[in-house]
């Protein structure tokens, strides 16, 4: 670094400790509140957090004790049909649980039941929407609850080969390009991530490369 | 819902086809990447299919992981039933937030291995006085010795690129590095773990890191 900045000189010498994570009190606080002002020392913080990640991903392997699975996933299930919140530490995360919770009530006939008493955030209800063209099913369109939302498609028997271009009109009326994918004698199975909360998106269409619309899926609100 | 398994199904039932999978929008990740390999659905759809509360998704998932957050868990704490507890509850707070999960902030496997890390060093923190001797620590010890971790050799490129440029700083700064990015030691828990005085730790930390910046970034463009 060939920064001359006294302050940037003096944080170049525990940046490294910040960006690994411990580095405390009051040194902690002088970068935080100077990269929060200086793209310089920021961009160097984020290289350097890139380096610890890699050095994090290098750590070796362990078989876990044998049941290690099945106690994992009892915990979990058990978890999701109890009441998840308990599990929920700080406003911010009860926050996102509420906004989790809200999408997936407010939206979609189609989402799953879900008991109002036992909200879960694991897993909030997606909106499943039937893709159909000239009222025929050609496959199934799934928005995950949230911001961004997963969308995940799937086509079976749909009749045709080729380059399917997905799109999401949202309620404000704006078009997103989801993306490209290829449906292969009639299947295809895909999922994307789209920049928009799920609660925003009013449809989703499936066309081909010439713009022709194979399928669509209307989001009942 | 058949959510992934879906997906997974039709990847293997379409053999022998060029990629089918065409490069995306690239506002968003296209997420089949590889077919006939264990890594024939990516991590972000299994995340997908998490946050979608797909069953096969959650299962794959943490076959796909646990021996990473187990290995990386054991490793930091040193006892095989506090390093479950861990990796189990690094588990269940990915399931819990993969439907809010955003992609483009960083890869799943950095994201899933920083939780399991941050874990592991806070139920240190709290159940131990006194951290393990470097001495025993498995990670500490392979890099003292040259020896790439299991998987390492035959893993990503990236993966290797770290492993070598780790392997080609000074044994004292590759031991410092890899004590507090991998097991979350402070500057001065490594001058008394590593008996010298602590403007020795925090330089050998600095200058590690730096070097390690430049080596890991140097090829990237
Ligand atoms: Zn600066």
């Amino acid at each position: 670094m060939t920064n001359s900045n006294p302050e940037c000189v003096e944080v170049s010498t525990v940046l490294s400790e910040f960006a690994l994570g411990i580095l405390t009190g009051r040194e902690r606080s002088r970068v935080l509140a100077h990269v929060a002002l200086c793209p310089q020392c920021r961009g160097e913080l984020d290289a350097l957090s890139a380096v610890g990640d890699r050095l994090v991903e290098l750590a070796p392997r362990a078989e876990p004790p044998v049941g290690f699975e099945s106690r994992l996933l009892d915990r979990y299930h058990g978890e999701s049909a109890r009441q998840p919140v308990r599990a929920l530490r700080g406003v911010a995360l009860v926050a996102a649980a509420v906004v989790l919770v809200a999408a997936g009530f407010t939206l979609g006939h189609h989402a799953p039941t879900q008991r109002p008493n036992t909200p879960s955030l694991s897993t909030a209800a997606p909106i499943s929407e039937a893709l159909t063209s000239a009222g025929r099913t050609l496959g199934q369109v799934w928005l995950s609850a949230g911001t961004p939302t997963w969308i995940y498609m799937s086509f079976d028997d749909a009749g045709w080969s080729g380059t399917a271009w997905c799109t999401v009109t949202l309620k404000n009326g704006h078009v997103l390009d989801v993306g490209v994918f290829n449906v292969v004698h009639g299947y295809g199975a895909w999922a994307a991530q789209v920049n928009a909360a799920s609660s925003a998106v009013r449809s989703a269409r499936v066309t081909d490369a010439k713009g022709h619309v194979l399928a669509s899926a209307t989001v009942s609100t | 819902m058949r959510g992934a398994l879906a997906l997974i199904d039709f990847v293997r039932r379409a053999p022998g086809e060029s990629d089918p999978w065409p490069d995306p929008h690239r506002t968003i990740r296209v997420v089949i990447r590889r077919r006939d390999t264990d890594d024939e659905v990516s991590d972000e759809t299994l995340l997908s299919g998490i946050a979608l509360g797909d069953n096969e998704a959650t299962l794959l998932f943490v076959r796909r992981y646990q021996r990473r957050l187990f290995g990386l868990a054991l490793g930091i704490v040193g006892d095989p039933g506090i390093a479950e507890d861990v990796a189990q509850e690094a588990f269940l707070r990915i399931f819990r937030h993969a439907a809010v999960y955003d992609v483009r902030r960083a890869a799943v496997s950095t994201w899933v291995l920083t939780i399991t890390r941050n874990l592991a060093i806070d139920a240190l923190r709290v159940r131990r006085a006194t951290p393990v001797a470097p001495g025993d620590l498995v990670f500490v010890n392979l890099v003292s010795r040259d020896t790439p971790p299991e998987d390492v050799a035959a893993n990503a490129d990236e993966a290797a690129r770290a492993w070598t440029a780790l392997t080609s700083l000074p044994l004292d700064q590759r031991r410092c590095v890899v004590l507090a990015a991998v097991y979350g030691r402070t500057a001065a828990e490594i001058a008394t773990s590593e008996s010298i005085p602590l403007g020795t730790a925090k330089s050998r930390l600095r200058l590690g890191m730096i070097r390690l910046r430049d080596a890991v970034f140097e090829e990237m463009p």
